[in-house]
């Protein structure tokens, strides 16, 4: 009678039940999987033989045929491991047992027996929980991942004879307690903080309207100006994230492998500094097996990009899409996988290719086509992107750190966090979650002027030049600083601050 | 072939692109403008005249010159001929006085003009330097000459817009090629207060040849030459040399002793230049005393605190960074102000976010 055990696979962030079945019948001996497997899941055979053998078990002289089904979905990846022995060993008779129903089962197994954890145990469970699973058998190194999933009993196991015993009933596996999470976000282990730049106050303020309203930012300055001191300390301002929101941002990193052992739930939020040469994939996601790029590994977080002319074109046009939806979409001619991707994106360039256009401390050597060729590498759809234009002046290291003295990013937390608090309550019957996604209509209709106001834009837009664009752009800024103010209707004030914003004031 | 004088005449102006003004001046003296073509073998000969231009007179594109004949119709694009009603005498100080020019744009080559040229990278003091004298001067009802260049020339003829004055930019290249590129807005707004002036037909490109020849019509067209801010070796020292040839006055802004952007005007001012410091400097040396000085249009209302931000900003342009470091208020308010200053028109943002007082 053949085995069988419930696994699962991966697509993107979607799971798909997989059932492994194992015949053992008479014939020229011989050990084959079926079921479009990958050269991972080939080289299993070689794992599992070994690891039945050196745990003691048969590993039978005859026919050994293993499905996979769904047979027309690809199958990647080792954590078919410890469901194929398994049911191997439930197909030879040496377990029997009825245990494994309802039961999921994912592992690596080593040479000698060992269960070693895979990659996407956080989003696997999470799927089979939603599908009405809830045992699971799992590498004991990664368990911790799957008890973040409520209402789900864990059997963590971290070598073969002990799953086998489990299964025989020879064996009690506590299920794994699942840590409190209810005093989650108590610990704000912040690593640095706004306190410690001093000067920059323009900047500060720019940054702090920016994650108010989720606006993305881009910041033009010398090299050593202290961008990226800025920049990194905009996660330390950010609300904390909701549990779901770090669930959503740990499944991403649980894909990856990037999840630590200790403790599965990332709780701060992610900051992703991608170098400039990095690929497509890198940045999207991508392969013939979709994994997350940066734009997802920043899920809830922000994506800081330095140097943002050097990235390649096509990199930085491929972010278009993703940073409008919120989501990634990677297209393959065996399907599509959806990564989430709400990022808060901060650029970074200089002024000029040598760094030191305006700067006083050193002479600029650019010609003025080398600068504009350097501003012409972002396309102007890419800068439409940006709803606040940053320019932060060089000051010297002394000025830029010395004894701080500077607001403490908790005080600027706060008020971040009424302000977010403020859009979230307003958009919640229209789909959006920040100032930042207003557009057409609900632009409109949110940031209504009155008509001192209405003359005072449009006297600005006259002589400051203002494109629509730059318009509308004006206008959401205009409602994230009244919100701070906890204005209900935007004043003259907030749309004056919200001009400085602007971009286009020429380097050239 | 039906080769009418309209079309022997633009079709001449395409030798600009290849012969210098002087060597077309010669072939002019032998022949007027319908014969040259006819004559072309006897003129190529006579005067030795290089290939590129050999060949156009032996054979013009002519379809290249009705194109050109069509786009100046629609456009508006007049060409003046030397000798014809409207062409300035003061050109004829030249040696080479233009035997035509392309005009785009309102009004005539009549008035009192000043020259206003500088670097193509100007320091924040230059700028606003430009900006402050040329407003004076554009409200005397003085049309303001400068080159379209980056830097200082477009500066010129952006603030005399600012302050409804009158302008004329002379290119070194054809309209249909207006350089430098991010100056093409500044060209097109222009034409509705003044005049894009050039020697050479709409399709024909910049050329580093050009911009010398362009700098003695620039000198030509003027009665002095304001020289804001001059590099060691700069073009617009060319500009002054002309002038000066040309008998027309030469008037330089000191700077710190320490800018590389202010060692031409230096030199300048220690061979005689007249230091400016106002409008009235050049006006009294014009004998220009007598024109009324447009009332200046009414300071608009400002507040307490906005008055204070100008006080601040009244001595030299500041960085963002420094205003609000000195001002009392937090940041957001302080950036709120200055906008309120910016759409007043009162402050204006610098490239790399630095402000100065109009």
């Amino acid at each position: 009678m053949p085995g069988k055990v419930i696994s699962y696979v991966l697509d993107g962030l979607s799971a798909i039940p997989a059932e492994v079945e194992v015949d053992a019948s008479s014939g020229l001996p011989s050990f084959t999987i079926v079921g479009l497997p990958d050269a991972a899941v080939q080289e299993s055979r070689q794992r599992v033989r070994a690891a039945i053998h050196n745990s003691g078990y048969d590993f039978p002289l005859c026919r050994i045929t293993v499905n996979l089904a769904p047979a027309d979905l690809r199958k990647e990846g080792p954590l078919f491991d410890l469901p194929i022995a398994l049911s191997l060993l439930i197909a030879t008779g040496q377990i029997r047992s009825s245990c494994q129903e309802g039961l999921v089962v994912l592992g690596e197994l080593s040479l000698s027996g060992e269960v070693k954890t895979v990659r996407g145990i956080l989003p696997i469970v999470r799927r089979a929980r939603g599908a009405g699973y809830q045992r699971f058998l799992l590498p004991a190194e990664g368990a911790m991942e799957a008890a973040l999933v409520q209402g789900s009993s864990i059997f963590p196991v971290s070598t073969l004879r002990q799953a086998v015993d489990f299964l025989r009933g020879d064996l009690v596996i506590p299920p794994l307690e699942a840590p409190d999470w209810t005093a989650y976000g108590q610990e704000p282990v912040q690593v640095s903080d706004f306190a410690e730049i001093r000067g920059q106050e323009t900047a500060k303020r720019a940054l702090e309207v920016a994650v108010a309203g989720n606006h993305h930012l881009i910041m033009v300055g010398s090299p050593g100006a202290g961008k990226t001191m800025l920049a990194r300390r905009v996660v330390t301002v950010m609300p904390p994230m909701t549990f779901e929101e770090a669930l959503e941002v740990s499944e991403v990193y649980s894909i990856c492998g990037l999840l630590s052992k200790e403790k599965a739930l990332l709780t701060s939020r992610p900051f992703r500094a991608p170098h400039h040469t990095s690929s497509y994939a890198g940045m999207v996601g991508g392969g013939s097996n979709p994994a997350p790029g940066e734009l997802s590994l920043a899920h809830h977080g922000v994506l800081f990009l330095d140097e943002f002319p050097e990235f390649r074109r096509d990199v930085l046009e491929a972010l278009r899409q993703p940073l409008e939806e919120g989501r990634v979409q990677i297209t393959r001619a065996h399907g599509t996988a959806v990564f989430p991707a709400q990022v808060m994106m901060i650029a970074a360039m200089n002024p000029c290719p040598c760094g030191f256009r305006l700067d006083p401390r050193r002479e600029c050597r650019c010609g003025a086509g080398e600068v504009r060729r350097y501003w012409n590498q972002v396309s102007g759809p890419i800068w439409d992107r940006f709803d606040i234009h940053l320019q932060v002046p060089p000051l010297s290291l002394e000025e830029l750190t010395g004894d701080g003295g500077g607001e403490p990013s908790v005080a600027i937390a706060g008020r971040v966090a009424r302000c977010r608090a403020l859009e979230a309550e307003r958009y919640a019957s229209f789909g959006i979650r920040t100032n930042a996604q207003l557009g057409g209509k609900l632009l409109r209709r949110f940031c209504a002027l009155d008509s001192s106001e209405q003359a005072f834009l449009r006297q600005a837009a006259d002589r400051l030049q203002l494109t629509a664009r730059s318009f509308d752009r004006t206008l959401k800024l205009a409602r994230t600083i009244a919100d701070l103010d906890s204005q209900e209707r935007i004043r003259l004030e907030h749309l004056a601050e919200a001009l400085q914003y602007r971009g286009a004031v020429d380097w050239i | 072939m039906d080769l009418t004088e309209e079309k022997s005449k633009f079709a001449l102006t395409f030798l600009a692109a290849t012969l210098s003004i002087k060597r077309i001046l010669d072939i002019l003296i032998r022949a007027d403008p319908v014969q040259v073509f006819s004559r072309a073998r006897q003129l190529i000969g006579e005067l030795a005249l290089p290939e590129a231009a050999a060949q156009w007179l032996r054979e013009p594109d002519w379809k290249k010159v009705e194109e050109t004949i069509a786009w100046c119709r629609t456009q508006g694009v007049r060409l003046l001929w030397r000798g014809e009603a409207g062409y300035p005498l003061c050109l004829e100080h030249l040696s080479d006085p233009p035997p035509w020019l392309y005009l785009w744009g309102e009004g005539t080559l009549e008035g009192a003009a000043l020259a206003v040229v500088g670097t193509r990278q100007p320091s924040l003091y230059g700028r606003q330097v430009a900006a402050r004298l040329v407003a004076e001067l554009a409200r005397t009802g003085l049309t303001i000459v400068s080159g379209l260049a980056r830097g200082l020339d477009a500066e010129a003829h952006r603030a005399t817009l600012e302050n409804g004055g009158r302008t004329w930019a002379i290119l070194g290249s054809g309209f249909q090629r207006i350089y430098p590129p991010e100056n093409v807005g500044l060209a097109h707004r222009l034409r509705s207060a003044g005049l894009l002036i050039s020697e050479y037909p709409p399709p024909i490109e910049p050329a580093p040849w050009h911009f010398p020849a362009r700098n003695r019509l620039i000198a030509a067209l003027s009665l002095g030459v304001l020289v804001v801010e001059a590099g060691e070796r700069s073009g617009t020292l060319l500009t002054a040399d002309f002038a000066l040839e040309l008998g027309r006055e030469v008037f330089a802004v000191p700077g710190p002793i320490t800018s590389p952007q202010s060692v031409g005007c230096h030199r300048l001012l220690k061979q005689g230049a007249k230091l400016v410091e106002k409008a009235e400097d050049v006006l009294e040396e014009l004998r220009l005393e007598l024109f009324p000085l447009a009332p200046q249009t009414a300071r608009p209302d400002l507040t307490a605190e906005e008055e204070e931000l100008q006080q601040l900003l009244a001595a030299a342009p500041l960085s963002l960074e420094e205003i609000v470091a000195r001002c009392p208020w937090p940041a957001s308010k302080t950036m709120a102000l200055l906008s309120m200053l910016e759409v007043k028109g009162v402050v204006r943002a610098l490239p790399g976010r630095n402000y100065a007082i109009l």
